[in-house]
């Protein structure tokens, strides 16, 4: 045929016929259908005529709907210039880190290429069949061109990602189907095999479509090295609350029968637990109970003692964040007296569920008469001593309402309230009465020293008369006073005015009022009513009334909800607990452990008083190293917050360790806007170092569910399993019409006049 | 412009002006009082009763009292500044107005405490059948005995059980709103033990107890007002080994 077309066919090695009609296959079937109508209605037609003019009417006819056809569907023949390519058979040689590892006197790496020199005969063999492509793998597969390129450069991948790797050669891919596929490996997968489950690579090896040929390196039993392989807790556990923290030991070619585990708090031991090792079983778990004491974020440590011999020491230690969050807020309220203040402050705190209360109130003073024993009573002793020493750091805040120390001895344990603030970062707050601030004496008390405001000496600084509250721009801004329904000004105004005031000699440095006195004065300033202050660690909060409960029942009276107060004391334990929700700043680290070398990327958001974002503001970045000896400084940066409050702090070359990331922030206009930490890890084991011991057995699973082969030592290459990968295709395809001329058209009229003319003639027309 | 509410402002500042030097120069303490509520009926059949209850919560708690109770009608607003009032029957409980029930249903919903006090009480007396009458229109709680164990039976003295004038009834009736007894009922003329003349002298007999059931009662209606000020702090974990321990002797 292709000589038959001449000059048309050159360049093209096969051809076909082919319709080429445009005409739909519905209406081709009509036709079909007419034509065979037309046949059948002719020879029913011609039943009186003799048998040859039946015959050659009806061969007239048939000729004649052959040619309709014919023309109609316009065959032809299609010119093909096809190409047989050849199947590939891949070579992936494993260039991770891992490889680089010593294996007896030899290095895995120099195993692989011994490997690749068993091998690489036959496959030269091979090559006249299939193309043979070649890889270096580690997080992917990197093609190389030529043998030699294949183990020049020493392996240095710092990942080991085997099903990505096959994933990227598969035909799937966009490449040409596979006859095999060799794979050099020690197996020391880390990303989705770590786990040693072959079954999770299963749609990767089936999507291949050719059998692997598992060629492993390295040796198990001469792989020595005890391991940290994984800590298993949460993110985050409750203070005060035991959490379990499971870590799990890796010993291979240890002999020991067990391995002591420790778990570390900085440079503080927490405990230290044994983990019996099974020679059947390589993975041993230590399981450890930590109840954290403070809220923060931590990094603990989990290590195992470096042995002779080992392979790897890096992978020794894990370090592992844990954010310490509070569970609920533990309060200490203690009232002199009961009160109405008193009891709808209860009422709120009893009501919260975030709260854990503790509430000490003064019932009966040395001066009030009972009439009956002390059995008739259900009053217990004020157990001073047992909260205000050993108890107290288990609380979040303390709250002394309208509350007189003096006749309880309680001058001793004052000191322990200050610490408590500065210290251990609690929350004080002071409820004014005529047996708070300045009337019971504290002025001059260590007490004082955190308090947001100043205390006069003199006597009698306790008022009542009806006031309505004034407030500050502080406090127009502050969360403590966002109590809902609008703007804080007009929120204020319907609340029902005030009656006791606690008179003090000042602010103190540093402290911020929220609302005031509309005309006593505190000096030179209008005396404070609700004024706040950061002191050390802790925050203190001084309400000098002892009214806030006429925000609850007394605001009905008024037409009101009776929220405000509720509100205004859910703000004020927030804040006093620092809430992260009202920190003014906060850092954050983009990871919480970063692979050694890499950099560190940390984003500081800072919001102004009415908590949005706060661009041009000063932040200072210091970065510790965290260790035994003591915390050093690794780095430390400053920046200016962007239009978004952001700024963006990268810092490169850390050393491996744990380190905590401490930011704070200054406004334009000078204002300390807080600060707010984060910790992280630089790792010391990269995550070849992690998971190093040779995984024959997990190339072998994979080679069984290709139907491929395990190959060890000196094989006949041309004997292990391979498919036909040829495939043929089209690289060119021209289509010529077969009746595309006047003679077919000619010829249809010819024979359809003949028969026509034969039909009148013989009288059947 | 000077609006309403800044008129009304700077009038309460003046006012506070004025009043301020005097009230420092006084003994300006936050003392606590007790509304007793009038009605159609004999609201008050024990005039000096409240105050004699004040004097003796004064002198045995810790706790700061005015020396008399406030009368005031339910409907006033002035109410809703008195957290605990006081209900005396004797006789008829007219019907409240809408606005007292309205008042009252809302006083208790946030946070008030009713405590009713019936002079001839009883179970299925008038008293008992005009108090539920009342309260259907400002609780929606039914009416129900105290359990001994309650907290209001050691708010401050450990008792055994209500006390009064009579031993009508053996319970406390209550109404409960958000876990706290908002209205406690008293059968027994409280306000009959407690009432004593400006001579000194008891008003009325305490029967069939005496002294000792006066004392009780005394005891009863300041366990009320403690619990009106602390609520069920009596209860809280680390008071009841103390209790349980005195319980046992």
């Amino acid at each position: 045929m292709l000589q038959l077309l001449g000059q048309a066919a050159q360049g093209f090695n096969d051809w076909r016929l082919c319709v080429m009609s445009s005409l739909p296959a519905p209406w081709l079937a009509a036709l079909a259908l007419a034509l065979a109508a037309s046949l059948v209605l002719s020879a029913l037609a011609l039943r009186r005529a003799s048998l040859a003019g039946r015959g050659v009417l009806v061969a007239l006819r048939l000729v004649a709907a052959l040619l309709i056809g014919a023309i109609l569907l316009e065959p032809g023949v299609e010119l093909r210039s096809t190409v047989h390519e050849r199947g590939r058979l891949a070579v992936l040689v494993d260039a991770s880190a891992s490889m680089a590892m010593a294996d007896g006197d030899l290095t895995r790496w120099q195993r692989a290429a011994e490997r690749w020199s068993d091998l690489a005969p036959g496959l030269r063999r091979l090559a006249e069949s299939v193309d043979i492509e070649l890889y270096r793998v580690a997080e992917s597969a990197l093609p190389v061109a030529g043998e030699s390129a294949l183990l020049q450069a020493p392996p240095n991948g710092q990942r080991s990602d085997l099903l990505a790797a096959l994933a990227a050669i598969a035909p799937d891919a966009g490449k040409r189907p596979l006859a095999a596929v060799a794979l050099i490996s020690d197996g020391a997968d880390n990303a989705d095999l770590q786990s040693g489950d072959p079954e999770r690579g299963r749609p990767v090896v089936e999507a291949l479509r050719a059998p692997l040929w598992a060629v492993p390196v390295g040796d198990p039993k001469r792989f020595r090295d005890l391991a940290i392989e994984e800590v298993v807790a949460d993110d985050f556990a409750f203070v005060r609350n035991e959490i379990e923290i499971e870590v799990a030991v890796s010993a291979h070619g240890i002999e020991a029968k067990s391995v002591p585990v420790t778990l570390r708090d900085g440079g503080q031991v927490i405990a230290v637990v044994n983990a019996a090792i099974d020679a059947a079983r390589p993975t041993a778990r230590a399981s450890f109970r930590f109840t954290p004491a403070a809220t923060g974020k931590k990094l603990l440590v989990a290590e195992v003692p470096v042995l002779a011999g080992e392979a790897v020491v890096e992978n020794n230690q894990r370090a592992f964040a844990l954010k310490v969050i509070r569970d609920r807020i533990r309060v200490l309220q203690v009232a002199g007296r009961p009160s109405w203040d008193e009891r709808f402050l209860r009422v709120f705190l009893k009501a919260n569920p975030s709260v854990d209360l503790i509430s000490f109130f003064i019932l009966r003073s040395a001066s009030d008469q009972s009439g009956s024993s002390s059995d008739e009573l259900s009053l217990i002793p004020f157990p001073t001593e047992e909260l205000f020493t050993r108890e107290l750091k288990t609380f979040d805040i303390v709250i002394l309402q309208n509350f007189n120390y003096r006749p309880y001895q309680m001058g001793l344990y004052l000191q322990n309230v200050r610490d408590f603030v500065t210290e251990q970062g609690g929350g004080l707050a002071m409820i004014g009465g005529d047996l708070s601030f300045s009337e019971a004496g504290y002025g001059g008390t260590p007490i004082a020293e955190v308090l947001p405001v100043q205390l006069g000496s003199a006597p009698r600084q306790y008022r009542r008369a009806p006031y309505q509250l004034e407030l500050t721009p502080i406090g127009r801004q502050h969360p403590i006073l966002d109590l809902g329904r609008g703007e804080v000004g007009s929120v204020l105004g319907r609340l029902p005015p005030l009656s006791g005031l606690n008179l003090v000699a000042g602010v103190a440095d540093g402290a911020q009022v929220l609302l005031t006195h509309p005309f006593e004065r505190a000096g030179r300033d209008r005396a404070p009513v609700v004024a706040v202050r950061e002191v050390g660690r802790g925050r203190s909060l001084a309400v000098l009334t002892d009214d806030t409960w006429y925000w609850s029942l007394p605001d009905v009276a008024s037409g009101g909800r009776g929220v405000a107060h509720r509100q205004f004391w859910a703000n004020a334990l927030r804040w006093l607990i620092r809430d992260p929700a009202l920190s003014r700043v906060r850092l954050e680290s983009a990871r919480r452990s970063y692979d050694p070398g890499a950099e560190a990327e940390l984003r500081v958001r800072t919001v102004d008083a009415a908590y949005r974002p706060l661009a041009a503001a000063r932040v200072t970045l210091q970065v510790v190293r965290e260790q035994a000896g003591g915390d050093r400084t690794a780095a430390e940066r400053s920046a200016i917050t962007d239009a978004d409050g952001e700024a963006a702090l990268r810092i490169p070359d850390l050393a491996p360790g744990n380190y905590r990331a401490m930011a704070s922030a200054v406004a334009d206009d000078g204002s300390a806007l807080g600060h707010d930490d984060d910790v992280f890890i630089v790792s010391a084991a990269r995550p070849e170092q992690t998971a190093a011991r040779p995984r024959p057995e997990l190339l072998a699973a994979l080679a069984r569910m290709s139907n491929g082969a395990l190959v060890s030592g000196a094989v006949e290459v041309e004997q292990l399993p391979r498919r036909d990968a040829r495939v043929e295709r089209i690289s060119r395809a021209k289509r010529i019409p077969l009746w595309d001329n006047l003679w077919s058209v000619l010829a249809l009229c010819a024979i359809a006049g003949s028969e026509w003319w034969l039909r009148r003639r013989w009288g059947f027309a | 412009m000077l609006t309403r509410r800044h008129f009304n402002q700077l009038l309460l500042t003046a006012c506070g002006a004025t009043l301020a030097g005097a009230a420092a120069a006084e003994d300006a303490v936050n003392r606590l009082t007790i509304a007793q509520l009038k009605h159609g009926g004999g609201w008050n059949p024990r005039p000096t009763a409240l105050r004699r209850l004040l004097w003796e919560l004064s002198k045995r708690t810790s706790v700061e009292v005015e020396a008399d109770a406030q009368a005031i009608e339910p409907c006033d607003r002035a109410l809703f500044k008195l957290p605990l009032s006081y209900l005396a029957v004797d006789g008829a409980l007219p019907p409240l107005a809408a606005c007292a029930q309205s008042a009252l249903r809302s006083y208790l919903a946030h946070g008030g405490t009713l405590v009713i006090d019936g002079v001839s009480g009883g179970r299925g007396s008038p008293f008992e059948r005009a108090v539920r009458a009342a309260l259907a229109g400002v609780a929606s709680g039914e009416l129900q005995p105290v359990p001994r164990d309650h907290v209001i039976y050691k708010s401050f003295y450990m008792l055994d059980g209500p006390a009064g004038r009579t031993a009508a009834c053996p319970d406390l009736d209550a109404v409960h709103i958000d876990n706290r007894l908002a209205v406690v009922v008293s059968h027994n003329d409280l306000g009959g033990a407690w009432a004593r003349s400006n001579l000194g002298l008891w008003e009325h007999e305490v029967e069939p107890g005496g002294a000792q059931q006066r004392e009780r009662a005394f005891r009863l209606g300041i366990n009320l007002v403690m619990y009106a000020l602390c609520l069920d702090y009596k209860e809280d974990q680390v008071h009841i080994p103390f209790i349980l321990k005195k319980r046992r002797r």
